[in-house]
């Protein structure tokens, strides 16, 4: 180990991870994580022991605090998501902080610290980065004060803020169009990052949460409903900005999770129904094709699901099971037809994926 | 036989309860039989320690405390032989004025405190149960909040009780609910005899750190005595921490942690009669907190308010059929967070107890009602509960070895059905001689915790369908004393439990629900020990205790329980304390070392949070003048300046200091 570690380049501990240190160090390549998957892991929000883990293709091997190992510090996040811009990651921790690491070995880049309150996710466009921020809570538990923060990634700071409607969730940029699934209300807003102003809203059922673009480009946008209303996976034509298909999933109850294969044209989502007694949560992932959307299958049956992703190059659907946040969690691999292929432990509280692809 | 009755009810007239305790009460006996070499040594100076502390001395007092009529006080003591007190001793309660009951409990026992960080809210945790099974009894009312079920021990300022006591082990027969793990006796009590009396005290400590206390008490006129005591803290709290949480570990300024409490406590006691006497407490806490954030979270701005208003009204009477007590307490408890969520809870308590003995048989019953009011924007409506308590207990003394007690009791709550909670108790004496001390004790009993408020009431999520926590309970200690030209002591306990319907909150849809999930089993021991050794006039003591707690998840009706076989979380199975303390003369210094153990931050045991060390160190001197008495009390914490945290990501600070000088005037 410690032969290692002396090396002095963070690249090396970054395999000690992965690979059981021996005598001849593997060689060093010029960037480790380009084969594989990483797992956001939010963490209790009590404890903000959110952590970063990566599973390597090539080697069927997972490492977990990945961020922890390298920086020498803990993530200390509300891990709520990560992404991937011009060579950086950006680490959305729900406390209040974006960490920016570098693409190529993970290593710490900087953070911004100030200005933000609840971030939620992040996209990259041009010069600028878009963070969705629930914004402080009130008095009721309501976030009336939402934002959508530019970045200025040349000097990693906030430059502009503009108001949107209450709890956005997903960002997207289409076309030289931001979009923002807006959860606490029914509309999908959408900003020119020209003038960095709304410009149009659309109009969509309660609680939008998630979106994917299919192979057609059209939006595909899954949201939860709110109080009696259902939720709903609905198709979105963003030329004419408005829902083109609507299916109902109150039967379901999705809990908001949307993927999407690499070739765009089958959508995966989750149901979400508690246990009688409400100790655990049966979960169902269901799959349906962009042309019969009507259509869903059950392929994945377990309990306390929390994450979805999809393997744009294999067929393959990751889930996450939280194990309701008292420990860690796991990750479990499934083909097409819904049988189970792999299964690892992970970091506290999985929920999301992002695949890494030469 | 009815004679040697009628003679010990005589003393209890008069208030030799000491003469009753003693023949019941092996540790009273050393105490008062054979003065502890501290007392009398002391007592050959001038002045002493003892003098001048503000309190009375829980082993001097009760002997000398005669002319009071405190008759019965001590009825736990008396009805629970099997079980194992640790009385915290004026000198340390004198050292911890400035400071709160979890800092002074943890220092003088192996129980743990899970603190959100430094002066935030601070829960117990005692022989690896969780905050809400000690049962802490402010003069006999039990103030764990009915909301949650468990007490801020930082809250509790050491200033604000003459006697701190840890009950070891199961006593819900005795004290009702969440006595599952021990229970914390907090009483204030009068020193008849004594002139009028008070002190002004001002500490001030690193970050800012200011505490006042002023007190008056003394008897007015033959029949009263009034004590009257005010303290008001302040505390910046901005301490320096190395954030590790941030690249290139930057030392920071801990931000958005300041506490301001202030506090008044009126006692009144009135003797009625020759055999009666009526006590009336009040005690009105204030507190204003910026809650400390995580080190992640410096932007933090959230703050609480606690406010607590306490009073209890006790009369005592011995009549010619028995000993009748008749308590009324009024509790209230306000909570406001954010200047918005608002948490208010009134408690009307009426409490009945009748004591008599036949033989070598007394006995014990009453009962105790608790209407409870409770508002909160998480509740529905104003919530009311009631909780009626029936009670017994029966100690034989009739053995010159052997004691043995029966204790019950029974609550009543609509909604649910309570656990009977009996108990057995048993001590034995190996050895009684002047020198030696040998008792064996002994303590099977099932013990309970009914649902808080919150637990059934609280939206979305509470449940009224919950049922109480029920646990099996086996206490067994082993006390040795020693006393001659050196004093030695040690205490060795031991205990086995099994909690049932272990209520947990776990994620539900969207919000958290309480459901009697699991079975806790644990097991573990603890020791204390002390050393006195005097040459010439100078004393040299030696303090130790260690705890061992497991505390280990064995069944859950939950299937995906990750706890299951693990340790509980922040639950350590080691926790110690050390402490070498000098005295000579006016002068005492005191170096100690605290030992916290790993705890666990989650239930799958993955995550954890290293042990620790602190190293403390004190020091103080008395000075009379004429029959006034001047104190200086300073002390360095964390000397050895290490960055710790109890909690995850709970920054604490590092080296700090506090000076304390306290003039005491006598009439």
């Amino acid at each position: 180990m410690r032969k290692c570690f002396f090396n002095g380049l963070l690249i090396v501990s970054v395999i000690v991870l992965f690979v059981q240190c021996s005598d001849d160090p593997e060689p060093i390549e010029e960037s480790f994580f380009k084969n594989g998957v990483f797992i956001v892991n939010e963490g209790n929000f009590t404890d903000s022991d959110g952590s970063l883990s990566y599973y390597d293709f090539d080697s069927s091997r997972v490492g977990n605090k990945v961020f922890e190992t390298i920086n020498n510090r803990p993530l200390a996040a509300i891990f709520q998501s990560m992404a991937f811009y011009k060579q950086n990651g950006y680490i959305i921790d729900s406390n209040g902080r974006i960490e920016i690491v570098s693409e190529k070995d993970m290593t710490s880049m900087g953070t911004i610290g100030t200005g933000l309150a609840l971030p939620r996710y992040f996209t990259g466009h041009s010069n600028y980065g878009y963070v969705s921020d629930w914004g402080p809570y009130n008095n009721n538990w309501e976030n009336p004060d939402s934002k959508i923060h530019i970045i200025d990634l040349d000097n990693m700071q906030i430059m502009e803020s503009l108001n949107t409607p209450s709890r956005p969730e997903d960002i997207l940029v289409f076309n030289n169009l931001i979009y923002v699934a807006n959860s606490a209300s029914n509309l999908i807003t959408v900003y020119d990052p020209e003038v960095n102003e709304l410009i149009d809203s659309i109009e969509v059922n309660n609680g939008p949460i998630q979106f994917v673009l299919d192979k057609n480009e059209d939006l595909w946008v899954i949201s939860t409903g709110a109080y009696i209303s259902g939720g709903a996976l609905q198709k979105v034509d963003l030329v004419n900005a408005e829902v083109i298909k609507n299916v109902d999933l109150s039967g379901i109850s999705p809990n908001g999770r949307l993927a999407i294969n690499g070739t765009g044209d089958l959508l995966f989502f989750m149901g979400e129904i508690w246990s009688l007694d409400y100790t655990y949560t049966n979960n169902k992932v269901f799959k349906a094709t962009i042309n019969l959307p009507g259509q869903y299958t059950e392929i994945i049956s377990e309990r306390n699901l929390y994450g979805l992703g999809v393997d744009p190059l294999k067929d393959e659907v990751y889930v996450a099971d939280a194990v309701a946040f008292q420990g860690n969690g796991k990750v479990y691999t499934f083909n097409f037809s819904g049988e189970k292929i792999n299964e690892y432990s992970v970091g506290r509280g999985p929920r999301d994926f992002v695949f890494m692809n030469e | 036989m009815l004679f040697r009755r009628l003679v010990i009810l005589f003393f209890i007239f008069l208030g030799f309860q000491s003469y009753a305790e003693d023949r019941i009460t092996g540790k009273s006996v050393s105490a008062s039989n054979n003065p502890s070499l501290r007392d009398s040594q002391l007592i050959e100076e001038d002045f002493s320690i003892e003098d001048i502390l503000s309190v009375e001395d829980d082993l001097v007092s009760d002997t000398i405390q005669m002319k009071g009529l405190t008759i019965h006080g001590e009825y736990f003591e008396r009805f629970s032989p099997g079980s194992s007190i640790n009385n915290i001793d004026s000198i340390d309660k004198q050292a911890f004025q400035a400071y709160n009951l979890n800092d002074i409990i943890s220092f003088k026992n192996p129980i743990y405190f899970k603190s959100y960080g430094n002066g935030m809210l601070s829960s117990i945790s005692f022989r690896g149960t969780g905050a809400s099974h000690t049962a802490v009894l402010w003069n006999g009312i039990n103030v764990n909040q009915p909301t949650i079920g468990q007490s801020d021990f930082s809250l509790f300022p050491v200033l604000a009780f003459s006697k701190v006591r840890v009950v070891y082990g199961s006593s819900s027969s005795k004290f009702g609910s969440d006595a599952i793990g021990g229970g914390i006796l907090l009483e204030s009590s009068a020193e008849w005899d004594k002139s009028l009396s008070g002190s002004i005290g001002q500490y001030m400590g690193s970050f800012n750190n200011f505490l006042t206390i002023l007190n008056v008490k003394g008897q007015a006129g033959k029949k009263v005595y009034l004590n009257s005591k005010f303290y008001r803290h302040q505390n910046n709290n901005n301490f320096e921490f190395k954030n590790i949480t941030k690249a290139g570990q930057p030392v920071e300024k801990q931000q958005n942690a300041s506490i301001f409490q202030y506090g008044i406590l009126q006692d009144v006691y009135i003797n009625t009669s020759t055999r009666s006497q009526l006590a009336i407490k009040g005690w009105f806490n204030f507190s204003d907190r910026e809650i400390q954030p995580t080190m992640v979270n410096e932007d933090a701005t959230d703050t609480q308010k606690d406010k607590s208003l306490r009073l209890v009204a006790d009369y005592g009477i011995q009549s010619g059929i028995g000993y009748f007590e008749l308590k009324g307490s009024y509790l209230w408890d306000f909570m406001l967070y954010n200047n918005a969520s608002e948490i208010v809870t009134s408690q009307y308590i009426s409490q009945l107890n009748y004591e008599n003995s036949i033989n070598d048989w007394e006995f014990r019953f009453g009962s105790n009602f608790n209407h409870i009011v409770a508002e909160s924007n998480n509740y529905d409506e104003q919530t009311r509960e009631n909780r009626t308590d029936l009670y017994g207990g029966l100690v034989n003394n009739s053995f010159s070895r052997w004691q043995f007690s029966l204790n019950i009791r029974q609550t009543f709550v609509k909604g649910y059905d309570a656990p009977l909670s009996p108990s057995a108790g048993l001590r034995y004496s190996l050895i009684n001689n002047s020198r030696s001390l040998l008792f064996l004790k002994g303590q099977a009993a099932i013990n309970y915790r009914v649902p808080t408020l919150n637990d059934r009431y609280w939206v979305p999520g509470g449940r009224i369908d919950l049922k109480p926590e029920k646990s099996k309970n086996l206490d067994a200690s082993m006390i040795y004393e020693y006393n001659s030209h050196i004093q030695f002591d040690v205490e060795f306990s031991t205990y086995y439990y099994n909690v049932d319907n272990w209520i947990l909150w776990i994620p539900g849809p969207s919000y958290w629900i309480p459901e009697n999930v699991r079975k806790v089993e644990a097991y573990g021991f603890d020791i204390s020990s002390s050393l006195e050794v005097p040459i010439g006039s100078y004393l040299s003591q030696l303090n130790m205790n260690y705890g061992y707690s497991r505390s280990i998840v064995r069944e859950s009706s939950n299937e995906d329980d990750v706890g299951i076989d693990n340790q509980l979380p922040y639950t350590p199975v080691h926790v110690g304390g050390l402490e070498y303390r000098g005295l000579i003369k006016n002068w005492y210094g005191s170096l100690s070392v605290n030992y916290t153990g790993l705890r666990y931050v989650t239930a799958d045991n993955e995550s954890d949070l290293p042990s620790y060390y602190l190293l403390n160190f004190r020091a103080g001197k008395n000075i009379k003048i004429k029959r006034q008495f001047l104190s200086i009390d300073f002390r360095i914490n964390n000397l050895l300046n290490t960055a710790y945290q109890n909690m995850k990501f709970r920054a604490m600070p590092g080296r700090n200091y506090m000076i304390g000088i306290n003039f005491l005037f006598n009439k």
